[in-house]
C-alpha cells in the first residue's frame, strides 16, 4: 500500500523529493556509522536551505517576485497552446512541401486542436485554485530549501507539458497500428502469414475475397502511413524537448540533495 | 585373382569380385553417356498455343490502361463503361449456364456482389488517397504493378516466380493507384470494377476457355486499336512488342529446339523416379 503511494509520488517532482529526503533521515538512523550520516545530512540540509535563500534574494533582486507567478504561469500556458495550434495549422496545409493526404491531415489537424480547446478550458477552470494556492505559500517561497523550490519549478513545467505528452501519445498509438496493419497485409500481399504458433511465416491459402479486401486496405494504409508518420515525428520532437528541460531540473535536484551524502 | 581367370568386374555389389567396392573400369564411366535423353521436342502448334496465353494477358492489359485513358479523358461515361460491363459479364454467364450447375453460378455471383459492395464503399476513401501526389508518381507505380502482375502471372508454366496472389494483389495495386486521378467517387468506382473484370474473371473465363493463337491475335488487334485512339506513338510500340511475343519468339523457340544438347550419365544426382 505504501509502496503504491510511494509510487504516484515520484511521478511528481516535489512528492519525489519529499520521499528521498525521508528516506535519506531513515538511512541515517538505522545505518552503522550515524555520526558520519548525520553530519552529511546535516551538510547537505543547511546548503539546500542557505543556497535557495540566496538565489531567491538574487532573483528577487533582478525582479521576478512570488507575486508574479501565477501571472507568468498563464502567460506562458497560453504562449504553449498558441505555439502548438499554429504547428498544428502549419501541418494541415502543405507542411516543408510534403505530400501528405489532406483529408487526414484535416481530420488529425481538427482532432488534436478540439483537444487544445477542451484543455484550455480545464485548465483556466483549475488557475484560479492554483493562483489562490500560490498566493497563500508567496511568504514562504523565501525559505525553502534550492531542491524545493526546483522541484515546484519542474512540477509546473510538467503541468503545463501535459498536452504536448498526450499527443505523442495518440500520434504513436495511430502510427503504430497503422504500420502493422501494413506489415500483415503486405505478408498476404505475397501470399504468406504469421504463425502465431510456431512463430514464423508461413504460405497462405487466402481466397479471392482476402486477397481483394486486403490488397485494398493495404494500399489505402500505405498512402496514409505518410501523413500520420509526419504527425507523429513532429510530436515526438516536441516530446523529446519536453522531457530534456525536465531531465535538466531533475539532474540539478539529484545534485544537489545526493552529493553530499555521497561523498 | 583365382583360377588363372581374370575376373571380370559386375556391377553388384553383393557378389565379393576380389575389386574394391568403389572400383569403376576406365573406360565405362565416359562410354555410358547419354545425349538428349527424354528430350520434349515442341511441335509448332504447342509454341503458338503457349505464347498465346501470353499475348491474351498482355492485350488485356493493354486494353486496362487504354480504358483508363479513355475514361480519364472523358472520351467515354462511367455509366456506359458500368453497363458495357454489366452486359458483357451477363453474357459470359449465359453462356457458362450451359455447362455448370446453379450452385457454382451462383456462388460467382455471390463474390461479384461482395466485391461490388466492398468497392462502392471503399471509393469515396480511394478517389481522395493519392489526391496530393503528382501524376507521373502514380502512373509510374501503377505501370511497375502492371509489370509485375504480368511477370507473376500463371501461364500454364510451373516456375518460381509464379504466384498467384502477388499478381492478382499487384493488379488491384496499380488500379487503386490509377483510381485517385479521377475527379468523381462513380469514376473510381467503375474503374475498380473493370479491374475485378479483368483481372478476376477473364483468368477464370481462360482457364475453362483455353485461348489458341488466332483469338489471342484477335484481342491483341482489338487492344492496339483501343490504344491508338489515344496514344498512337505507344500504340505502334505496343503492336510491335505483341507480334514479338505471340509470332516472332514461338517460331525462334521451334527453330532453336534442333540446337538443345543435354548429356546424361552415371555422374547424375540418383532421382527417385
Amino acid at each position: 500500500m505504501l509502496a503504491k503511494v510511494r509510487q504516484i509520488l515520484n511521478r511528481t517532482f516535489i512528492g519525489s523529493y519529499v520521499a528521498n529526503r525521508v528516506d535519506q533521515v531513515r538511512t541515517v538512523n538505522t545505518k552503522n556509522g550515524i555520526e558520519k550520516q548525520a553530519i552529511f545530512l546535516a551538510i547537505s540540509l543547511t546548503a539546500d536551505f542557505c543556497l535557495g535563500t540566496v538565489i531567491f534574494s538574487c532573483v528577487q533582486q533582478s525582479g521576478y517576485s512570488p507575486q508574479l507567478l501565477p501571472q507568468a504561469i498563464v502567460n506562458s500556458t497560453e504562449s504553449t497552446v498558441e505555439n502548438l495550434k499554429l504547428i498544428i495549422s502549419w501541418l494541415m496545409q502543405n507542411p516543408a512541401g510534403l505530400k501528405l493526404n489532406s483529408v487526414l491531415s484535416r481530420a488529425l489537424g481538427k482532432f488534436f486542436l478540439y483537444h487544445i480547446h477542451l484543455w484550455v478550458t480545464y485548465v483556466y477552470l483549475l488557475i484560479p485554485a492554483l493562483i489562490d494556492l500560490l498566493q497563500t505559500l508567496s511568504p514562504v517561497f523565501h525559505f525553502l530549501p534550492l531542491s524545493l523550490q526546483l522541484s515546484i519549478l519542474g512540477d509546473m513545467l510538467s503541468v503545463l507539458c501535459v498536452h504536448v505528452f498526450c499527443f505523442y501519445a495518440y500520434a504513436r498509438r495511430i502510427t503504430y497500428s497503422q504500420i502493422n496493419g501494413c506489415i500483415a497485409l503486405a505478408r498476404l500481399f505475397a501470399g504468406k502469414k504469421y504463425n502465431p504458433l510456431r512463430k514464423r511465416v508461413d504460405s497462405a491459402d487466402a481466397s479471392l475475397e482476402h486477397l481483394f479486401v486486403g490488397t485494398m486496405v493495404f494500399t489505402i494504409l500505405l498512402f496514409l502511413l505518410p501523413t500520420s508518420l509526419t504527425f507523429f515525428l513532429v510530436f515526438y520532437s516536441l516530446r523529446l524537448s519536453a522531457m530534456l528541460g525536465l531531465e535538466i531540473i531533475r539532474r540539478s535536484i539529484w545534485l544537489i540533495q545526493w552529493l553530499p551524502c555521497q561523498s | 585373382m583365382e583360377n588363372g581367370r581374370k575376373n571380370q568386374w559386375r556391377k553388384v555389389l553383393y557378389e565379393n569380385g576380389g575389386f574394391p567396392d568403389n572400383y569403376t573400369p576406365p573406360e565405362s564411366f565416359l562410354a555410358a553417356i547419354e545425349r538428349n535423353k527424354n528430350l520434349r521436342l515442341y511441335t509448332k502448334r504447342e509454341c503458338f498455343q503457349g505464347a498465346a496465353i501470353v499475348g491474351r494477358e498482355v492485350s488485356l492489359v493493354i486494353t486496362f490502361w487504354s480504358l483508363y485513358v479513355y475514361l480519364s479523358e472523358s472520351l467515354i461515361n462511367s455509366e456506359q463503361l458500368l453497363v458495357a460491363l454489366l452486359l458483357v459479364v451477363t453474357s459470359g454467364y449465359l453462356y457458362h449456364l450451359r455447362n455448370y450447375t446453379y450452385s457454382v453460378l451462383l456462388s460467382g455471383l455471390k463474390t461479384t456482389l461482395f466485391f461490388l459492395t466492398v468497392g462502392f464503399a471503399l471509393s469515396p476513401v480511394l478517389f481522395k488517397l493519392t489526391d496530393t501526389i503528382s501524376t507521373d508518381t502514380i502512373h509510374t507505380m501503377s505501370v511497375i504493378g502492371l509489370v509485375v502482375h504480368t511477370f507473376t502471372q500463371n501461364y500454364g508454366i510451373h516456375g518460381p516466380l509464379v504466384s498467384k496472389s502477388i499478381s492478382l494483389n499487384s493488379a488491384i495495386f496499380s488500379t487503386v493507384c490509377l483510381a485517385s486521378r479521377f475527379p468523381t467517387h462513380i469514376m473510381a468506382f467503375s474503374l475498380l470494377c473493370l479491374a475485378v473484370f479483368c483481372f478476376l474473371l477473364v483468368p477464370m473465363w481462360s482457364e475453362v476457355y483455353v485461348p489458341n493463337p488466332l483469338k489471342s491475335l484477335l484481342s491483341a488487334l482489338i487492344s492496339v486499336c483501343l490504344l491508338a485512339r489515344v496514344l498512337p506513338n505507344y500504340a505502334v510500340l505496343a503492336a510491335v512488342f505483341l507480334i514479338l511475343v505471340q509470332v516472332i519468339c514461338p517460331l525462334l523457340f521451334f527453330h532453336l529446339q534442333s540446337y538443345k544438347q543435354t548429356i546424361h550419365g552415371p555422374w547424375d544426382e540418383a532421382s527417385l523416379d
